[in-house]
């Protein structure tokens, strides 16, 4: 705070010292256990109570071998999606004619638009008897669909299925994959990709027999991500499962952790596997990548000449953006505009009458403004947060363990899925001493917990880019931390804030699979509100609070883009 | 516990019945319900300001949307200071978050109607759950002599009629029965039936089997139908053509939905099923003068008159404008959906028939 440099005097010796050099670290650690891993003890021991008598439950629950191999389907499928066409996207991304450049955000946008609202869209294009796509399909004189004597035909599609649900959430990974492939694709050497051409190899054949070995380890990497997030899916499964009782994991969770008759151990034994999982990617994670700033995504590019552009990467990345984005958003506006959901396109009947509706309701504008407020509290607590800790990570100052502890603590919300934190955080804070249920509170707690290794690695990426030559120079020149702090490396970071805080807002504006837990009847939010609208039936209703979600997240985003540059996004 | 319960479902079944006799024999003229107005009892009208200074009642609802939607704008009409809001969810979810309310006094619902009969009647008979219903209009004779005010804490209300609906695009014939529903033409997903997983389900399927041949479940099984979690569901899905016809399908949004162009059409069955949705107010209700309030309306001719247009109700006055007036109807079985056992078995055997 003083502005003369620090000199232990004797009455420091003691205890002042000990708080100045560990006092922030053990106190982030212990903010942070509370929030992040207190929700998660308390599952495992409460699906370790009597004995375990929740985990003989959870085995004796009707079709839970079902439920296990579908959610293993789920996991691999999505992942074999997701790693095929990530990576095929981050190729031609790098290969886009410098004309269509643009392109390359294309592929980050579904995981940074509503992903209810996507899966909404879906179950509209592929409905088996009135989506739109297959209404298309039918009238193609190669698709043979028998039709029934009554009613209409199904298929040849069907989205209320495994293979369905396998494929939206793949497509909703592909962002995830795209990013950590075209992470390692920039440092490539191009000049071994090269010599692959002048030796005669086809660019396929160069891709495959250079670039794929090359980039195996961001593959390993993200596969194994990929995998963990498809095991814990709650939103695909839970609007687009139910018709058929298809069932995995993170919906049971729900059934048990949410629904009546309320039983959060059998719900905690559930989660016990996917908890587990989580906490061995990390682990693993660690040990396999021993670099000091492990979640930070290296963003320097490789040092020799860009890849020539390919003709097929703009069309290959337009195509994935209007099959995967556009189709389910126009699906999505028509169903809005009209009275009731049918396969066929009638114009005449088009109208505003949903949005007025959905104007004139106080639960949908009351979960529009705790959708805003939540986000909002969520960053304001995040994002000093997340500065804190970035500087305790960066300078690495402190207790080694402590600080081991931190960094697996920003990782965990990374590797435990949302539905694990939104069972834990709602039994925790559903009965004394700290009674949030029903509160925004509860709600922006989550929110926090989900944010931090957002917050954490944008930050940091910002924080190594500035090095500490300036905060130095400001502190050598007479200047407390304090006034360095404020003076010096919050301006220099302003970006990665601006940034950071903004991506926070998009990415929590449209939060559901946590929200599904600790919202209360009264207190919703956008997503989940519009879950319940789904499972009531009100289609037009569902299709307008899609369209006003993704309304939220896109002025989010433009803001982002505003604030933050064009390459926000890449980022992530 | 079992053997009380029973014969509390017992009472109430008698009871029930007699208020059905009841409901078919309005008088010849009907009347024009109008909102409740002239003069009223000082505490009543202490109860109404109270209600008008909190200016809001939230509604956990399991009924259907178009007659919630009907008696909202009834209600806002009659009292514009207070708005409705209407929180549609599940009864698994609701019943979780009416326990989660009640035992930390998060103020939440303040009027629900549902369909959760064994988790209801549990909490109508305890102390600390339900609020007494306070309301001038539920002294009318009428719904004294209905039976439907149980333990002086909860109202059951035939609101919506199950009735077989169809798209007539996709299916332009007439349907004069449940029997039609075994038409050989409506294999393989054509057809729309709900799934058992609640009692009030099992009940349906109890009184269709009841009320057709033996073996009527094992043919329907043999229509492979395609199986919808709730009628709402089901009325969105026979508008949209996903299916042609529906077994389990509410007047009262049919009725919406061909108001707003959708084709769609209905027929009544005879007899017809309907189940008594429950309304209660919670202890835990964070407006409870907002929620008299509503509740008085709702048993009220204007109220009535909104919300039971497509099913019955007890008040003569309103009777005969109601699509149960001329249709002999058949409520829940309260010895079925009171009883866990009863239920569960009748899933099992259920699940067994279709496979599923």
């Amino acid at each position: 705070m003083s502005g003369s440099p620090a000199k232990a005097t004797p009455a420091e010796s003691g205890v002042a010292r000990w708080v100045r050099r560990h006092g922030l670290g053990v106190g982030l650690a212990l903010i942070l256990s509370f929030l992040v891993l207190f929700p998660l003890v308390r599952l495992l021991q409460l699906a370790l109570e009597n004995g375990g008598e929740a985990f003989a439950q959870a085995l004796a629950v009707p079709g839970i071998g079902t439920t296990l191999l579908t959610t293993a389907l789920l996991g691999a499928g999505s992942l074999i999606i997701s790693v095929v066409l990530g990576t095929l996207l981050a190729w031609f991304a790098l290969r886009l004619p410098p004309r269509h450049r643009w392109l390359a955000t294309v592929p980050i946008l579904p995981m940074v638009l509503p992903g209810v609202a996507v899966v909404v869209g879906w179950a509209f294009l592929l409905s088996p008897q009135v989506g739109y796509i297959n209404v298309a399909l039918r009238e193609l004189p190669f698709i043979n669909v028998p039709a029934p004597e009554i009613g209409l035909p199904s298929g040849p599609l069907n989205i209320y299925s495994v293979p369905g649900i396998i494929l939206v959430t793949g497509l909703q990974m592909v962002p995830l994959v795209f990013l950590f492939v075209q992470g390692s694709l920039r440092q490539l050497n191009f000049e071994s990709i090269e010599a692959a051409a002048v030796a005669g190899a086809s660019p396929a054949r160069a891709f495959v027999s250079v670039v794929l070995p090359l980039l195996r380890p961001a593959l390993v990497y993200s596969a194994a991500f990929a995998m963990l997030i498809g095991l814990g899916q709650l939103t695909a499964p839970q609007f687009l499962g139910s018709r058929e009782n298809i069932r995995v994991l993170a919906t049971e969770i729900y059934r048990f952790g949410a629904e009546s008759p309320t039983n959060f151990g059998l719900a905690a034994a559930i989660s016990s596997p996917l908890l587990l999982a989580g906490v061995a990617f990390i682990i693993a994670q660690r040990l396999l990548l021993r670099d000091e700033f492990r979640f930070v995504t290296a963003g320097a590019r490789g040092a020799s000449r860009p890849l020539p552009p390919s003709r097929l990467a703009a069309p290959v990345i337009a195509a994935f953006g209007v099959l995967t984005l556009a189709l389910p958003f126009l699906a999505l506006i028509f169903v809005a505009l009209s009275p009731y959901w049918t396969g066929q396109f009638n114009f005449e009947v088009f109208s505003l009458r949903n949005f007025e509706k959905a104007f004139a309701d106080p639960g949908i504008l009351d979960a529009l403004v705790t959708s805003i407020v939540t986000s909002l509290g969520a960053m304001a607590i995040a994002l000093p947060l997340g500065y804190l800790l970035t500087e305790v990570l960066y300078r690495r100052r402190g207790n080694r363990v402590v600080l081991a502890l931190l960094e697996f603590i920003v990782q965990v919300p990374l590797g435990v899925p949302a539905v694990v934190f939104g069972v834990g955080l709602l039994f925790v804070y559903v009965g004394n001493p700290f009674m949030l249920y029903g509160t925004r509170l509860l709600l922006v707690l989550t929110y926090v917990v989900i944010v931090l290794p957002f917050t954490v690695r944008m930050q940091l990426a910002t924080r190594m880019t500035l090095g500490s030559a300036f905060d130095d120079a400001s502190r050598a020149s007479g200047a407390g931390i304090l006034r360095t702090h404020f003076s010096v490396v919050m301006p220099m970071m302003r970006g990665g804030l601006v940034g950071a805080s903004v991506l926070m807002f998009v990415i929590l504006s449209h939060e559901f699979a946590a929200s599904m837990f600790v919202r209360s009847t009264r207190t919703q939010v956008l997503g989940t509100l519009l879950y319940d609208q789904w499972s009531r039936g009100s289609y037009p209703m569902v299709a307008t609070v899609s369209i006003i979600m993704s309304i939220v997240t896109a002025v989010g985003l433009f803001i982002a883009v505003r604030a933050g540059g064009r390459d926000t996004l890449q980022r992530l | 516990m079992k053997s009380s319960r029973t014969r509390r479902g017992a009472v109430i079944a008698a009871a029930l019945t007699l208020a059905l006799v009841g409901c078919s024999s309005g008088g010849d003229e009907p009347n024009i319900p109008a909102a409740p107005q002239g003069p009223v009892s000082p505490e009543w009208q202490a109860v109404i300001d109270a209600a008008n200074d909190e200016g809001r009642v939230t509604w956990y609802s399991v009924s259907p949307p178009a007659a919630r939607e009907a008696l909202k704008e009834a209600f806002e009409a009659a009292y514009p200071e207070i708005s409705v809001e209407i929180r549609a969810i599940s009864g698994a979810e609701m019943d979780a978050a009416l326990e989660t309310e009640h035992d930390t006094g998060t103020p939440g619902a303040d009027v629900v109607s549902a369909v959760n009969y064994a988790w209801a009647d549990e909490r109508s008979n305890a102390d600390d759950w339900f609020a007494p219903i306070t309301g001038p209009s539920f002294e009318h004779q009428d719904w004294v002599d209905s039976g439907y005010i149980v333990n002086g804490n909860m109202v059951m209300a035939p609101i919506g009629l199950v009735v077989i609906g169809w798209n007539t695009q996709l299916f332009p014939e007439q349907i004069t029965g449940y029997e039609d529903l075994l038409d050989p033409r409506l294999k393989g997903g054509a057809l729309g039936m709900i799934e058992p997983y609640a009692a009030v389900f099992s009940d349906w399927w109890s009184f269709i089997e009841e009320h057709h041949d033996a073996d009527f479940l094992e043919r329907m099984a043999d229509q492979d139908p395609t199986f919808y979690p709730s009628a709402a569901v089901m009325n969105e899905s026979i508008a949209s053509g996903e299916i042609a016809v529906g077994g389990f399908a509410t007047a009262v949004d049919l009725a919406q939905l061909k108001e707003d162009g959708a084709p769609v059409d209905f027929m009544v069955p005879d007899p017809a099923w309907t189940a008594q949705n429950l309304f209660y107010v919670p202890q835990s209700a964070g407006n409870p003068n907002a929620a008299q309030v509503f509740m008085d309306f709702f048993a009220s001719p204007a109220g009535q008159a909104a919300v039971a247009e497509f099913g019955a109700t007890p008040l003569k006055e309103v009777a005969p404008d109601t699509l149960g007036a001329n249709t002999p109807i058949v409520l829940t079985t309260m010895e079925h959906v009171l009883d866990p056992n009863w239920t569960s078995e009748y899933e099992a055997n259920w699940r067994t028939i279709f496979s599923r």
